[in-house]
C-alpha cells in the first residue's frame, strides 16, 4: 500500500486508473500492458476492431474478468475487484448490447431491482420505489409508462431504463458498450444529451462505439485498442479521423496475394449469388457473388448483419425483400431443411450450443440429420452403424480428426477437432455451398491450418464458400472480401488491394459517408 | 506472467470412482441386490420359476407404458397425461364394449383415443410452444374430464357380455401370461425404433440439442410430434389391457402408471449409461420396482413401505447418476 500516498481525494486523481493490465486466455493475450484513466466528469470513448480488446478492459474493470497481471487504483487507492457485485458497490455500472432488463418487470421494477432501502421488513415499498424511480425517470427525460413490462418498450426506451438502473443507484463510473448500435437518429441524439449531463453532475462515462463520429462529438478522451494494445490516445481537439482510423488499423501488412489460393477467373461459372437481400431487420441491403472455386469473405464489425445475412441465405431467417439463385436457377427455401436439400451447408457460430450433442459420440454427431444415407437400401427403415463408423472414418482420416475412435463423446475432442467433426459433416454429405461462421474461433493454430486447407480444397472442386470472420488472417484465405456497415454491403476487396488497413477504412469511412449523407 | 495450462488430473479419488460406478450400474446393483437379499429372506417362495414369472407379469403393463414415455424423455420433453390416458382408453374400450360394438373396433377406438391425445399434446408443445409440462398436465385433466362424462365415475364391467375381451390377456402360452409376450415384442419393436431407425436417432438428437438438430435440416417438431403420439398411443394400448386383466374399464385405473413409468424412466438412467433414456434401461427400472414390490409382499411388509421402497430407490439412484455425469463431464 506504499504507492498509495495521502493524495487520495485531490482532484487530479482519477476515478479509476488501470495500470499495465494483462490478460491472456491459454496462449492468447486479450489484453497486454494497458494503462487507462477514467476522470470524473469525463467522457471516455474506447475504440478498435472487433476483439481489439475493448470489451475485455470494461470485464476487468467491472469485475467479471481478473487480469492476469497489473493493477487498478480506485479513488487513487490500489485495490481489485472480484466481481460484478463489488463492482456495484463501488458505484460502477455497466450497460451491455444484450441489455441485462427483466422483459416482464416494470421500467420501475427494473430501475431498483436490487437495491437496498426499498424494503421494510421483506416487503417491498411500493411509494418507495416510485418516488425514486420517477426522480430517475425525470432526470434523463422518461415520458413512456414506467409501469408497463419493458418487453412492450422500444429498444431505445428499454436503453434509457438501462441507464435509469445506473442512476438509480448513484454510479459514478457508467460503462455504455455499443449503446446506439439499434437506435434511430432521433434517439441516438437524446442519448448524447443524456450522456453529456451525466459528464456535467461529474459521472465518468467510458463510452464504447464503432461509430467514430459519435466518438468524437461526445468524448473528452479517446483511446484507441487494437490487438490488446493501446495504439492511440487523444485528448478532445487534438486529432483528426484519420489518427483514429490509423490506430485501429495498425500499419498493417498487405494480406494477398497468398501463395495457395488457387486462381478463380472471373469467367467461372456464378454458384450463388444475392441480390438487394433484407430480412426486415438486421439485413438491409445484401449483395455479393460466389462463383465456383471461389471463397468469399465477409467482413464488418459486431452487430453488422453478417450472420443474419448467412441465417436468410440457410433459410433459417426469412427474407423480405432480394431475390437469390443457386447455380443459375432461382433459389427459394421456406426451411433450413429445404436449404440443406439443395445443398447448403452451415458452419454456425456457436460450435457447443448451434452444431454439436457434446455427449454424443464423433460417429453420431458427424452422422446426425444424415441417418437415411446409411441404410442399405432406400426402402430399409433401418439404418446402419456400420456404415456410419465407415464414413466416420473416412472422414477422420481425411481431416485429420484427432480421436481414438468414432464412439468416444465429442466434448472429449479439442476445440479444432470438434470443428473439423462439423465439417465432415457437411463434406460426408456432398455440400454445394458453405456457410462458414467465425469456423475457426476458439481453434488453435495447427487445427486452423488444416480446416483453411480443407475449405480451400472444398472450393477447388468447384464449391462455393461464404466465410463470415472477425479475424484478418482467416479473410486471407478468401478471394474476395465483402465489407458490410449495418445491414448492407458496401463494397469490395480483391486481390493485391486486400490489406487489414483498407478493410477496415472501408467500414470506418463507409460510416462517415453515411453521417455525412 | 504464469504460464497455467497445465491439464486437470486425471486421477480419481476412490469416492469418485465408486460414485460413477454406481451412478453407471445403480440400477442393476439395485437389482442384484434385491434379488440377493429377498432370496435369503425368503428362499422357499422368492427365487422359484412361478415368482419369476409372476414379477415379469407384474411388471409387462407398467414397461409398456414406460418404454412409450422413454420416447418423449430421450426428446427432452414431458408427458404428465400417459396415466389419464390409459384410464380414458381403459373406459373407452369397456364402453364400447357393453355398448355392443365388436372387439376389434372398440379396441380400434380407444387406441384411436391414445393417437388424439397425442396429437393435441403434439400440437400444443410443437406449434404452440407451450411447455410440456403443462400442456400435458392439462391434456390429462381434460382426459379424465371425457373419463368421467363417459363413465359417470362409475366402473364399466363388460365381463359378463364379452367375457372373450378377458381372454386377449389373462391366459398363458407355454406357461408364460400373454401379457410377459406383448411386453416383449412391444419393447423390441421400440428398441429398434429408438436405435436402429432414422425416427429414433432424430428423437435421440432433438433431445441432445435441439437447435443443432434443426440446424442439420431435420424437422424437429414433426420428430418431436412423433414420439408424443407413440407414447399416448402405448399408454392407449397399456389401458386397454389392463381393461382386459382386470375385466373392467376402471376411471382411475391407469392414473398410477404416470409415477411408476416416470419413475422407472429415471432409474433406467442409471443403467449402463450415463444420464440417457432408453429402452433397456427403462426395462431394467420396471422390473427392479416389481422385483423390490414382490419381495417387500412376500416378506410381509405392508403396502406403504413399497412406495417408500419405490420412492427412496428413485431418489438414490438418480442422484447418483446426476452426480456421476457431472464427475465424467469434470473430466474426472
Amino acid at each position: 500500500m506504499q504507492t498509495t500516498s495521502s493524495t487520495a481525494h485531490s482532484a487530479v486523481v482519477p476515478l479509476v486508473e488501470a495500470r499495465d493490465v494483462t490478460r491472456s486466455f491459454g496462449a492468447v493475450a486479450a489484453l497486454s500492458g494497458v494503462s487507462l484513466e477514467f476522470h470524473r466528469g469525463e467522457v471516455h470513448g474506447l475504440v478498435g476492431a472487433n476483439g481489439a480488446g475493448k470489451s475485455t478492459f470494461l470485464n476487468v474493470v467491472g469485475g467479471a474478468i481478473a487480469p492476469s497481471s497489473g493493477t487498478l487504483l480506485i479513488d487513487g487507492v490500489e485495490r481489485t475487484v472480484e466481481s460484478p457485485k463489488e463492482a456495484d458497490e463501488l458505484g460502477f455500472a455497466f450497460i451491455h448490447q444484450e441489455l441485462a432488463l427483466i422483459p416482464d418487470f416494470s421500467a420501475m421494477d427494473n430501475m431498483t431491482i436490487g437495491l437496498r432501502n426499498i424494503a421494510r421488513l421483506g416487503f417491498l415499498d411500493r411509494a418507495e420505489i416510485a418516488r425514486r424511480s420517477k426522480a430517475v425517470a425525470e432526470r434523463l427525460g422518461m415520458t413512456f409508462n414506467l409501469r408497463v413490462p419493458v418487453r412492450q418498450l422500444s429498444v431505445a426506451e428499454r436503453g434509457l431504463v438501462a441507464i435509469g438502473r445506473a442512476l438509480a443507484r448513484d454510479a459514478r463510473f457508467i460503462a455504455m458498450d455499443e449503446p446506439t448500435a439499434a437506435l434511430s437518429d432521433v434517439e441516438c441524439q437524446r442519448l448524447f444529451r443524456i450522456v453529456r449531463e451525466l459528464a456535467t453532475e461529474g459521472v465518468s462515462i467510458a463510452y464504447v462505439s464503432h461509430r467514430l463520429g459519435e466518438i468524437e462529438d461526445l468524448s473528452d478522451r479517446v483511446t484507441v485498442f487494437k490487438d490488446g494494445r493501446v495504439t492511440g490516445r487523444f485528448e478532445r481537439g487534438g486529432y483528426t479521423r484519420e489518427d483514429l482510423i490509423r490506430g485501429i488499423t495498425g500499419t498493417s501488412e498487405n494480406l494477398g496475394p497468398r501463395v495457395a489460393a488457387i486462381e478463380v477467373r472471373d469467367d467461372a461459372p456464378i454458384v450463388f449469388e444475392a441480390e438487394g437481400l433484407s430480412d426486415g431487420a438486421r439485413v438491409r441491403d445484401v449483395s455479393f457473388v460466389v462463383r465456383a472455386g471461389e471463397i468469399v469473405g465477409i467482413a464488418g464489425v459486431v452487430g453488422a448483419g453478417r450472420s443474419e445475412a448467412l441465417g436468410v441465405v440457410f433459410g433459417d431467417r426469412r427474407p423480405t425483400g432480394g431475390r437469390m439463385t443457386l447455380d443459375g436457377k432461382p433459389y427459394h427455401v421456406a426451411s433450413v431443411r429445404d436449404a440443406v436439400r439443395r445443398g447448403i451447408a452451415l458452419v454456425p457460430e456457436e460450435r457447443r450450443s448451434q452444431a454439436l450433442i457434446m455427449e454424443d459420440s464423433v460417429r453420431f454427431n458427424m452422422t446426425m440429420g444424415n441417418w437415411s444415407s446409411t441404410k442399405r437400401s432406400k426402402a430399409s427403415p433401418f439404418v446402419s452403424d456400420t456404415r456410419s463408423t465407415r464414413t466416420t472414418q473416412a472422414m477422420m482420416e481425411r481431416l485429420r480428426i484427432k480421436a481414438r475412435d468414432p464412439q468416444i463423446p465429442v466434448r472429449t475432442l479439442s476445440g479444432g477437432n470438434q470443428q473439423k467433426v462439423v465439417f465432415g459433416r457437411w463434406l460426408a454429405r456432398g455440400a454445394r455451398v458453405m456457410l462458414l461462421d467465425e469456423p475457426t474461433r476458439g481453434v488453435d493454430i495447427g487445427a486452423r491450418q488444416q480446416i483453411w486447407q480443407t475449405v480451400e480444397d472444398f472450393a477447388s472442386e468447384g464449391n462455393a464458400v461464404v466465410v463470415v470472420s472477425s479475424e484478418l488472417e482467416e479473410l486471407s484465405i478468401c478471394h474476395r472480401i465483402v465489407v458490410m456497415v449495418e445491414g448492407r454491403t458496401v463494397g469490395e476487396l480483391q486481390g493485391p488491394g486486400v490489406s487489414e488497413e483498407a478493410m477496415l477504412s472501408m467500414i470506418y469511412n463507409h460510416q462517415t459517408k453515411e453521417e455525412n449523407a | 506472467m504464469t504460464t497455467t495450462t497445465a491439464e486437470a488430473p486425471r486421477t480419481r479419488t476412490p469416492g469418485q470412482a465408486v460414485t460413477l460406478f454406481v451412478g453407471k450400474y445403480g440400477a442393476l446393483i439395485v437389482l442384484a441386490g434385491l434379488v440377493l437379499v429377498f432370496s435369503i429372506m425368503a428362499p422357499k417362495y422368492f427365487l422359484t420359476w412361478n415368482n419369476i414369472v409372476q414379477i415379469f407379469n407384474q411388471s409387462a403393463l407398467a414397461a409398456i407404458i414406460a418404454c412409450g414415455l422413454t420416447l418423449v424423455l430421450a426428446a427432452n420433453q414431458f408427458d404428465l397425461s400417459i396415466g389419464y390416458t390409459a384410464s380414458l382408453a381403459g373406459i373407452t374400450v369397456a364402453a364400447s364394449l357393453i355398448a355392443g360394438i365388436p372387439i376389434p373396433v372398440a379396441i380400434l377406438l380407444a387406441l384411436l383415443v391414445g393417437v388424439g391425445i397425442g396429437i393435441l399434446n403434439s400440437i400444443l408443445v410443437t406449434r404452440l410452444g407451450v411447455n410440456a409440462l403443462v400442456a400435458t398436465l392439462g391434456v390429462g385433466s381434460v382426459a379424465i374430464g371425457i373419463n368421467y362424462f363417459i363413465s359417470g365415475g362409475a366402473a364399466q364391467p363388460f365381463g359378463a357380455y364379452v367375457p372373450e375381451f378377458t381372454e386377449i390377456s389373462v391366459g398363458t402360452w407355454l406357461g408364460i401370461p400373454r401379457n410377459v409376450y406383448y411386453m416383449a415384442v412391444i419393447v423390441a419393436v421400440l428398441w429398434v425404433l429408438l436405435n436402429r431407425t432414422v425416427l429414433g436417432r432424430n428423437i435421440q438428437a432433438v433431445g441432445g440439442n435441439a437447435e443443432a438438430t434443426r440446424l442439420v435440416g431435420v424437422n424437429t417438431r414433426r420428430v418431436t410430434s412423433a414420439a408424443f403420439i407413440i407414447c399416448s398411443l402405448l399408454a392407449a394400448i397399456t389401458g386397454v389391457l389392463l381393461a382386459s386383466v382386470v375385466g373392467s374399464g376402471q376411471s382411475t385405473g391407469g392414473d398410477g402408471y404416470t409415477l411408476q413409468a416416470f419413475a422407472a424412466a429415471f432409474l433406467g438412467t442409471a443403467v449402463m449409461r450415463e444420464g440417457q433414456f432408453h429402452i433397456l434401461g427403462t426395462l431394467v427400472g420396471v422390473v427392479t420396482v416389481a422385483t423390490g414390490f414382490n419381495g417387500l409382499a412376500i416378506i410381509g411388509v405392508p403396502s406403504f413401505v413399497q412406495f417408500l421402497f419405490q420412492g427412496i430407490l428413485l431418489i438414490a439412484a438418480v442422484s447418483f447418476s446426476t452426480v456421476a455425469r457431472k464427475l465424467v463431464r469434470a473430466g474426472a
